[in-house]
């Protein structure tokens, strides 16, 4: 049940707004021996700009960052690992593919005097360099990213216990100067 | 004049701020739309996908979704073309798709758009602006998705030649076709070259834009553009690559010019992008709509900065200096942040200018009542603890990060770590003797309320 009381300042806020007019100042005309705290209670200024930036966050930049904060470091870097590897083999497969049509005619030609193995081996050669130069970057850039992304969300993190905090106080667990 | 071009830049940012909904899509459908029509106009063999409801919804689905489905759609569009004419063509360009996607473009899917403008530009000698562009706004990533897009160009061109052969569905005759396509390929030194000079060009640029010197911003397209010009002669000289030197000299100091308005706007652009969230709490819902103040742009900003302290924070004194009103102890110490530079004349606490200096740009009043009589502290020095924080003390934040946060917990005594505040100038607000604030601007010139220092109290 709302109070009464926070009834009529939400009107007085409302016809303030369509009036164009300050709130706090009219409340003070208005009655001046109201609480200067149930005013200030009703919107929250400092609360709403912090919700407001945390808000921001979580929609830009954010999304991305709490995405990431759902894997350990490790697990994360090695799912962008094994996605890279996967991703190169493929890639890979498609080279040599491409590199088979076009000595077709050579490999067709001398069929029977290629030295499979060492072709084989030669291309296996190749591919494990490639991968490893691959596995190697990713794992730097990932693991990178994934650092970067934590110093942000600490950001984050401090303006939620922030906003805790306020609410701490506005419950009347805390008092306002008491430590978080 | 130049007051004429302020207000004329603050009306169009103003306009931009309140239209961006409309703005953004509409930009965004007009580049798919040029994209699309580009692919139609080179490769356009089939009648059925050149048709204007075609490239419209294309450029509609584009209008809305990231960059990357451009990519997408273009290679789509092209593989299509290619197909109605020749299936063999098709088939090859889909696995040249595949390989440039798996080992180059998934690494930068944001600044796989260089990929498509690339090939757009060449068209009319303008692809010189795009390695200065991404030089200039991203990483050296960006060398991936631009070498894509130099490959691309030139490999279009063999296989729109190649697929214009009549071919038979006879093995010999397919095998030469691709023999002959890998020939070309291998054989074109030029799409080498470009790519070459490309990233070299990418490399100069943002390795300049790093540094933080006065005109770094300018300085490194200027050498974007002396590294393309450059590159290009030498490659002309030594490979014998065909290049007009009049158009690469003219085009590549057009394109320096384009990406400086281009990096000009995204950066203003940004910094005034109208925000609209919404949240809840018990008692509201709240719909927010944050606009950036657009008058206090970076040029204009009034306060002075002083003591731009370098990245270990050595020179920053951070005891505790409990501001008791003495004004005697404040000046004796000699803090940094007792005196700052208004128009060249020296200021101190002493003075009377002190105070007006940083009352005209502090105008947050509610800020400044609540913040009356709190000395805050900045962490600066070496117990900040970066992680800390991050550690769940409660259910709720528990809920949120699925998996616990620190995988080593933080050492007790870290080791000299950046501090997020770092770069960050600070600046003392003193609007009574004896009463100050510290507040901070960030490096886009807005103030920003430290968040951090209740924690560390």
């Amino acid at each position: 049940m709302v109070p009464p009381e926070k009834i009529f300042l939400l009107l007085v806020r409302r016809v303030c707004y369509n009036l164009n007019l300050d709130y706090t100042e009219t409340m003070g005309v208005l009655c001046p021996n109201v609480n200067k705290w149930m005013v200030k209670d009703m919107l929250n200024n400092r609360k709403i700009r912090l919700m407001t930036k945390l808000a921001i966050y979580e929609k830009r930049e954010g999304r991305e960052d709490i995405k990431l904060a759902k894997y350990y470091k490790s697990d994360y870097t090695r799912l962008q690992v094994l996605k890279t590897a996967i991703a190169v083999t493929i890639s890979f497969l498609c080279l040599v593919a491409l590199g088979i049509i076009y000595k077709m005619e050579f490999i067709l030609n001398n069929a029977l005097d290629i030295d499979y193995a060492l072709l084989g081996r030669r291309i296996l050669g190749i591919y494990l360099g490639v991968m490893a130069v691959y596995l190697v970057v990713s794992a730097l850039c990932y693991s990178i990213k994934y650092a970067r992304s934590r110093k942000k969300l600490a950001k984050y993190f401090r303006m939620l216990r922030k906003l805790n905090h306020m609410y701490l106080v506005e419950d009347g667990y805390v008092q306002e100067d008491e430590e978080e | 004049m130049i007051t004429v071009l302020i207000e004329a830049r603050e009306m169009l940012l103003k306009l931009y701020q309140k239209t961006r909904v409309v703005v953004n899509p509409v930009v965004k459908f007009i580049l798919s739309w040029v994209v699309f029509a580009f692919i139609n106009d080179s490769i356009g063999f089939d009648p059925r996908f050149t048709k204007t409801i075609v490239t419209l919804g294309l450029s509609a689905i584009c209008a809305f979704t990231p960059g990357a489905v451009l990519v997408l759609c273009a290679m789509l569009l092209s593989l299509l073309h290619i197909y109605s004419v020749s299936i063999f063509m098709a088939v090859l360009l889909l696995m040249i798709f595949i390989i440039l996607y798996g080992l180059m473009m998934r690494f930068s899917p944001k600044q796989a758009v260089a990929a498509v403008a690339i090939p757009v530009l060449a068209k009319y000698n303008l692809h010189y602006c795009v390695p200065i562009l991404m030089g200039s706004v991203a990483s050296p990533v960006t060398i991936m998705p631009t070498t894509c897009g130099v490959l691309i160009y030139y490999i279009m061109k063999i296989v729109k030649e190649a697929s214009a052969r009549q071919v038979e569905f006879d093995l010999d005759d397919v095998v030469q076709l691709y023999t002959d396509v890998f020939d070309a390929i291998i054989a074109n030194k030029q799409m080498i070259i470009v790519a070459v000079v490309f990233a070299l060009v990418i490399i100069a640029v943002w390795g300049l834009r790093k540094f933080s010197f006065d005109y770094s911003f300018e300085i490194s397209i200027a050498a974007g553009v002396v590294v393309t010009i450059i590159g290009f002669l030498v490659a002309d000289l030594k490979y014998d690559a065909t290049v007009n030197i009049g158009t690469l000299i003219f085009m590549s100091v057009l394109s320096g010019f384009i990406a400086m308005i281009c990096d000009y706007m995204k950066r203003i652009l940004d910094y005034t992008a109208v925000e609209r969230v919404q949240f809840e709490d018990d008692d509201y819902y709240y719909y927010v709509k944050a606009v950036p103040k657009v008058n206090i742009s970076l040029k204009e900003i009034d306060i002075k900065h002083f003591n731009h302290h370098s990245r270990d924070g050595e020179d920053i004194d951070c005891e505790d200096e409990e501001d008791d009103g003495d004004a005697e102890d404040v000046t004796e110490d000699e803090s940094p942040f007792d005196r700052l530079e208004n128009d060249g004349k020296l200021l101190t606490r002493d003075d009377d200018d002190y105070v007006k200096a940083y009352r005209k740009s502090y105008d947050d009043e509610e800020d400044e009542k609540e913040d009356n009589g709190n000395l805050r502290y900045l962490p600066l020095n070496g117990d900040y603890d970066g992680y800390g924080s991050l550690q769940p003390d409660d259910e709720e934040d528990e809920g949120f990060v699925d998996g616990g946060f620190d995988e080593e917990p933080a050492p007790a005594v870290p080791e000299k770590r950046e501090n997020p505040y770092m770069r960050k100038r600070n600046v003392t607000v003193e609007d009574e003797p004896g009463n100050s604030t510290r507040v901070f601007l960030n490096d886009d010139g807005d103030y920003e309320e430290d968040m951090t220092l209740d924690d560390e109290k």
